[in-house]
């Protein structure tokens, strides 16, 4: 702990969350409460099948119902026919082919949603079936129809990172495991459905509002998609009824289709997808087969890791690429190992695309190597708790990708702290426990999480804040990263006020607005309090360097002695003035108190060997899961997840304890239950009935501690959070159900029924893990 | 399409309408009367967002005709804010930080209201049973679940 | 364009003319559980919606001549708060809490569970293990009709058009050993994987009588499982003899595999949950 800390006022503050009463109360508009006068309704034509030739499409009949305003088609595109942030391989309406069952081919804009959908049904396309590629496996075949026509053996894209000499690190190592795991696909399942809202604003510009957390994605999309300059669109991000990656990628289709019906009828076009389209034509979690070979000596130091990940990209690219190199980079965990080898492939298929989702293929990666670790530890008869302090991190050691750690203490003071707190030496058993109903058992995973983009995204990885004091001493601050139900509003709120030295109620975030801010990339990788946090104290000082200019003639105080604090600013011998009188004071002199601030990441890299720091700065985590497996049933209940967090310096402590809660009952979710069910294509796990959701029911207790070092890149010493909350988690719980049954799950989702069929299976073999 | 006339008090205030025979009482509040507190999730009684009071008890607005909801009293979020200011319940889930995106908010916190109406001081269990209904994504249930605790405590002292 | 109709008959003799009368297709309307949901998803037909919620005749719990009659427009909360049912039938409240969720329980009814005729109803295996028999009635007529013989497959049952479930009538506390168990994908806002319902009399140490085991989600309809029952009803208790009939069920059912589970789960939870179940109910009658 640094002595600096002691002297925060709102920073490290249990702040209530600034939205919290509107949304109490009802009143929080969301984009689905919006409307507009001569406001039309939108609706997708969704493709219904999972491969096929579009041989004709046939409007006529939709284009004559009454109320009908407009049916477009591809045709009817006046920019480009593409999106995709990355790789440009997707039609925002298919023209020539479709790729999977929620590929939109047809848009309606009607009177009501009653008439928009039975416009739907009046549009007839006319397919030609084609052969399904449903698994990568099945699209790597040589005889596999191509997906995309440029795209040979249907790889979207491959990734490698190359550390030490494998060959001779398995050489070195005297005991060796191999584990292949895969996992399913996981739906996001934000309560707030897709929903917007698009109008024209002006002469040749439009309007864009919606539920999403990349406003400048959708900003670009529409300019490419409608040929419009970037300065004919703006884009506002309504309240957003949860997003978790869910709202990254796909808005910049599901709403730039909007912006298209609004351009053709002039009028103002509402749209809200039902839960069933919205989880049909949505980016999911990339399902993985993932491979992995460790190699450790009889003491257990590991020697070598050796990893191929294949991963399900679904129709399009998306996100892939970063999700692949955050998937790469971190494939190994916090661990000291000398050779590594890691292969990732992305192969394209008739599935959804697989896209951003919380975690971006870290959590995949925990499940693989956390899992092999615990093999590897059975394999040393040694507990999994010294195996990982044996390898773990410390000050000066290399990560896979040879970035060195400086001062990563913090990661295995996780570890420690957890450990502890769950009574890991106590409760631990190593022997399988047999005739009984019940089995209790206890697994852990430990994470670092390379904080915002890295290396493969840094060119995106700024942002700027628009400050303003106004003449009674209120603030506005805008931002270009948004509040999609994590709380960046109200820590932002504390980062800002924390800057003025004043009360948090003096600051008021202001919703985001492509128009307040320059581009400031995306709201993902877990970067809102750093980016935005830091582009406002870069606009805040220098506001405040010219109040305290004003300040200092006021209190004949020399202006290096002036300091902001309780709504005061001080002066030399007692002098001081309040906060409020000293903006008016500023005004009254005609002093401009506004400014844009901008802050850029360090610098960071990754060349075509996986070699590079990845990433500025990392987060750590440890979690343990304790679960009761029944063996009638093979139903398991996660009784307490114990969670121990570096993330530096600690904004708000109970927003931050609320998102670790969070993440941990979304991964046991992952881990359990959560599965679309997609062997066909047509998703059977389309609706909130059959895509099983964990409820109050299933909530663990959870036990949750921060371990505060602070960082030198973070505002006031902070570090990310968001996505390291889930992580660990679904890798826990498995390696508890593992130790429950004593037998190791390598398939996700560990669902009752795996459990039950191994468990079946293993009282029929003799020979047990 | 068939409509149906209907009289129905929503929040203290009596409605005549005509309404269409098929139109539910989720979007009756929504799109008739304007309460947009009342969330659509899943419209298939599956998560709970769409939860009101209908006479004392807590039910999924999404699943119920409001031809079939004539004659009753429904109290929906925007009738719990009093003219003495947010209900304790409102407030405990500010207070214990209950409340993330807020789209499952109006739902937890109507499902919580006709738990407390019926049991002023909750087990930990009632408290989960009550919830079961109610799918939260943003939580992981926990401040939920203390924030009602919460709201039973104040309230019991508020009748005291 | 679909155009539907409504109408809230004010008693019985109402609603059975305006089903007798009817020309189009009648759907009835209970708690809109099951049809709200069809509904909303575009599933529903057009037809005349008759809203049975709140019919008087329908909404009693009542017990006549050692019998207990329950009103089909019975909420699955009334049953649970019913101290009659406590008493008397508390298999049917076990199952009865595990349905859906606390807003479903408000609203959905058991002649809702029962008209919808999934092969998961949770309260229908309940019925089938209490030998239930449902009363159907017509403006000219009402019969009984043993719960076995009313499902002919899912989503259909032996009612006619004109006729509508009025009320399920069960012998009273008929046994000591029962227990009901279902086993969902999660706690609550589960459909069956399998539930299991089972009602005996423990007629001596070594011995069960009338006894019924009833599943659920193993078959097209619920079944009574009459292969485990000889078992238990023939051979004295002990843990041979359960493993035994334990064994048997797999002559009784025959589940599929569906969006939630293999059929060779179901087929290892069936056997299971009997065995396991039985030991449990036994301790727990002896203790």
């Amino acid at each position: 702990m640094d002595m600096e800390g002691q002297n925060y006022i709102t920073v490290g503050l249990p702040l209530a969350r600034v939205d919290a009463r509107g949304k109490v109360t009802g009143e929080t508009r969301f984009a689905t409460d919006l409307s507009m006068p001569g406001m039309l309704w939108g609706a997708f034509k969704l493709a219904g099948v999972v491969h096929a030739r579009i041989k004709a499409i046939d409007t006529t009949k939709a284009k004559a119902l009454k109320g009908v305003q407009a049916v477009l088609t591809a045709a009817d595109i006046p920019g480009v026919n593409q999106v995709g942030p990355i790789i440009k391989d997707q039609p925002i309406l298919a023209s020539d082919k479709v790729r999977h069952v929620g590929d939109v081919v047809a848009l309606v804009a009607a009177q009501t949603p009653d008439i928009a959908y039975q416009a739907l049904e009046l549009i007839q396309v006319d397919y030609e079936e084609l052969p399904p590629i449903l698994t990568p496996q099945d699209g790597l075949l040589e005889e596999a129809p191509l997906l995309h026509a440029d795209k040979p053996g249907n790889i979207c894209l491959r990734m490698k990172l190359r550390r030490g000499d494998i060959v001779e690190g398995f050489r070195q190592a005297d005991q060796e495991i191999e584990d292949t795991f895969t996992t399913s696909r996981q739906e996001h399942c934000y309560l707030e459905p897709m929903a917007g809202i698009a109008f024209p604003e002006g002469v040749g510009s439009l309007a864009i509002y919606g539920s999403l957390q990349c406003p400048f994605y959708v900003q670009k999309a529409a300019s490419d998609i409608l040929g419009l300059p970037l300065n004919r669109v703006r884009v506002v991000q309504t309240p957003t009824g949860g997003g978790f990656g869910g709202k990254e990628d796909t808005p910049s289709e599901i709403y730039v289709r909007l912006a298209l019906l609004a351009r053709a009828t002039g009028r103002p076009v509402k749209l809200l997808l039902s839960r069933r389209e919205d989880i049909l034509t949505t980016s999911k979690r990339h399902p993985m087969k993932i491979k992995i070979r460790l190699g450790a000596t009889a003491q257990g130091k590991l020697t070598a890791a050796q990893v191929a990940v294949v991963a399900d990209c679904g129709a399009y690219a998306t996100i892939s690429p970063p999700v692949l190199f955050r998937a790469t980079a971190h494939a190994v965990g916090p661990y000291r190992i000398p050779n590594v080898h890691v292969d990732t492939t992305g192969v394209y298929t008739n599935h959804p695309p697989s896209g951003a989702y919380r975690g971006f293929g870290q959590p995949q990666m925990a499940v693989a190597m956390e899992g092999a670790l615990d093999h590897l530890a059975q394999r040393l008869n040694m507990d999994p708790l010294d195996l990982r302090l044996t390898n773990v991190l410390t000050p000066g050691d290399c990560t896979c990708t040879g970035a060195v750690l400086e001062n990563c203490q913090d990661l295995k003071q996780t570890i420690e702290v957890a450990a502890k707190s769950a009574g890991w030496r106590q409760k631990y058993r190593k022997v399988p426990q047999l005739h009984k109903r019940y089995l209790r058992g206890m697994g852990m995973a430990v994470i670092h999480y390379g904080n915002s983009l890295g290396a493969k995204g840094w060119h995106l990885d700024a942002a700027g804040a628009l400050v303003q004091v106004h003449a009674d001493g209120s603030i506005s601050v805008g931002v270009g990263n948004i509040d999609m139900g994590q709380g960046a509003n109200t820590v932002l709120t504390q980062i800002a006020a924390e800057a003025f030295g004043v009360s948090p109620t003096n600051v008021n975030i202001l919703e985001v607005d492509t128009t307040r801010v320059p581009d400031s990339g995306p709201t993902v990788a877990s970067r809102t309090t750093t980016l935005s946090g830091n582009a406002i104290l870069d606009a805040a000082a220098k506001i405040k360097s010219t109040l305290a200019a004003v300040a200092a003639e006021h209190l004949s105080t020399p202006v290096v002695q002036v300091r902001f604090e309780h709504d005061q600013v001080l002066g030399a011998a007692g002098r001081s003035i309040s906060f409020q009188k000293l903006a008016q004071l500023a005004y009254e002199q005609n002093i401009h108190l506004a400014a844009q601030g901008w802050w850029v990441a360090p610098y960071s890299s990754f060349d075509e060997n996986g070699q590079g720091n990845a990433y500025y700065e990392y987060s750590y985590a440890t979690h343990i899961a304790e679960v009761t497996v029944d063996v009638v049933t093979g139903v398991v209940r996660v009784d307490k997840v114990t969670a121990a967090h570096a993330i530096g310096r600690v904004i708000n402590p109970v927003a931050a304890e609320g998102q670790v809660q969070g993440g941990i009952v979304q991964g046991l979710g992952y881990a359990l239950t959560e599965d679309l069910r997609d062997y066909t294509g047509y998703i059977q796990g389309n609706s909130f009935a059959t895509y099983i959701l964990p409820t109050c029911l299933e909530a663990p207790q959870i036990e949750v501690h921060f371990v505060e070092n602070p960082s030198v890149h973070g505002p006031f010493g902070a570090k990310s959070l968001g996505e390291p909350a889930l992580i660990p988690a679904p890798a826990a719980v498995i390696n508890a159900v593992s130790n429950a049954i004593s037998w190791r799950m390598h398939a996700l989702p560990v669902s009752a029924e795996s459990i039950k069929l191994t468990l079946d299976a293993a009282a029929r073999d003799t020979v047990r893990l | 399409m068939c409509k149906i006339n209907i009289t129905i008090t929503v929040n203290n205030v009596v409605y005549h309408e005509q309404v269409p025979v098929t139109m539910t009482l989720l979007d009756f509040l929504r799109e008739r009367l304007g309460l947009t507190g009342t969330k659509a999730v899943c419209r298939e009684g599956e998560c709970g967002a769409c939860t009101v009071i209908l006479n004392g008890q807590a039910v999924n607005s999404c699943l119920i005709l409001v031809a079939q909801a004539h004659g009753s009293q429904v109290l929906t979020i925007e009738g719990l804010t009093g003219t003495r200011g947010d209900h304790p319940i409102q407030q405990a889930f500010i207070d214990a930080g209950a409340v993330q995106c807020g789209y499952c908010t109006p739902g937890m916190i109507m499902a919580s209201k006709a738990l407390l109406d019926q049991y002023p001081q909750p087990t930990e269990e009632q408290i989960r049973q009550a919830l079961s209904g109610n799918i939260c994504r943003c939580t992981g249930y926990t401040k939920i679940i203390a924030a009602v605790e919460q709201a039973a405590k104040m309230l019991t002292e508020e009748r005291s | 364009m679909k155009s539907f109709q409504f109408q809230t008959p004010d008693c019985l003799a109402h609603a059975l003319e305006i089903l007798a009368q009817s020309q189009g297709p009648v759907r009835l309307l209970g708690g809109g559980t099951d049809l709200g949901v069809a509904l909303q998803q575009g599933r529903l037909a057009t037809c005349l919606l008759l809203n049975i919620a709140n019919l008087p005749e329908l909404t009693t719990i009542e017990e006549e001549d050692g019998h207990l009659s329950i009103g089909s427009s019975v909420t699955y909360d009334q049953l649970i708060a019913s101290p009659l049912l406590q008493r008397q039938a508390p298999l049917l409240i076990q199952a009865a809490r595990t349905v859906g969720s606390p807003q479903i329980r408000n609203r959905g009814t058991i002649g809702g569970n029962l008209g919808n005729a999934s092969p998961a109803g949770d309260l229908i295996v309940a019925l089938y293990a209490l030998q239930a028999q449902i009363e159907v009635a017509s403006q000219n007529q009402t019969r009984k009709i043993p719960i076995v013989e009313f499902f002919q497959g899912p989503g259909r049952t032996v009612l006619q058009p004109h006729e509508m479930i009025t009320h399920i009538h069960l012998p009273s506390n008929s046994g000591d050993v029962t227990f009901f168990w279902k086993v969902g994908l999660r706690a609550a806002q589960a459909i069956a994987v399998v539930n299991l319902a089972v009602q005996a009399q423990r007629s001596d140490p070594e011995h069960l009588a009338n006894i019924t085991v009833a599943y659920g989600a193993v078959a097209p309809t619920v079944v009574r499982a009459p292969s485990a029952e000889e078992v238990l009803l023939t051979q004295p208790l002990n843990d041979f003899s359960l493993q035994k009939a334990a064994r048997q069920v797999q002559r009784d059912i025959t589940p599929i595999d569906d969006v939630r589970a293999s059929a060779r789960y179901r087929q290892l939870l069936a056997r299971d949950m009997l065995y396991y179940g039985l030991q449990e109910a036994l301790e727990k009658a002896a203790s």
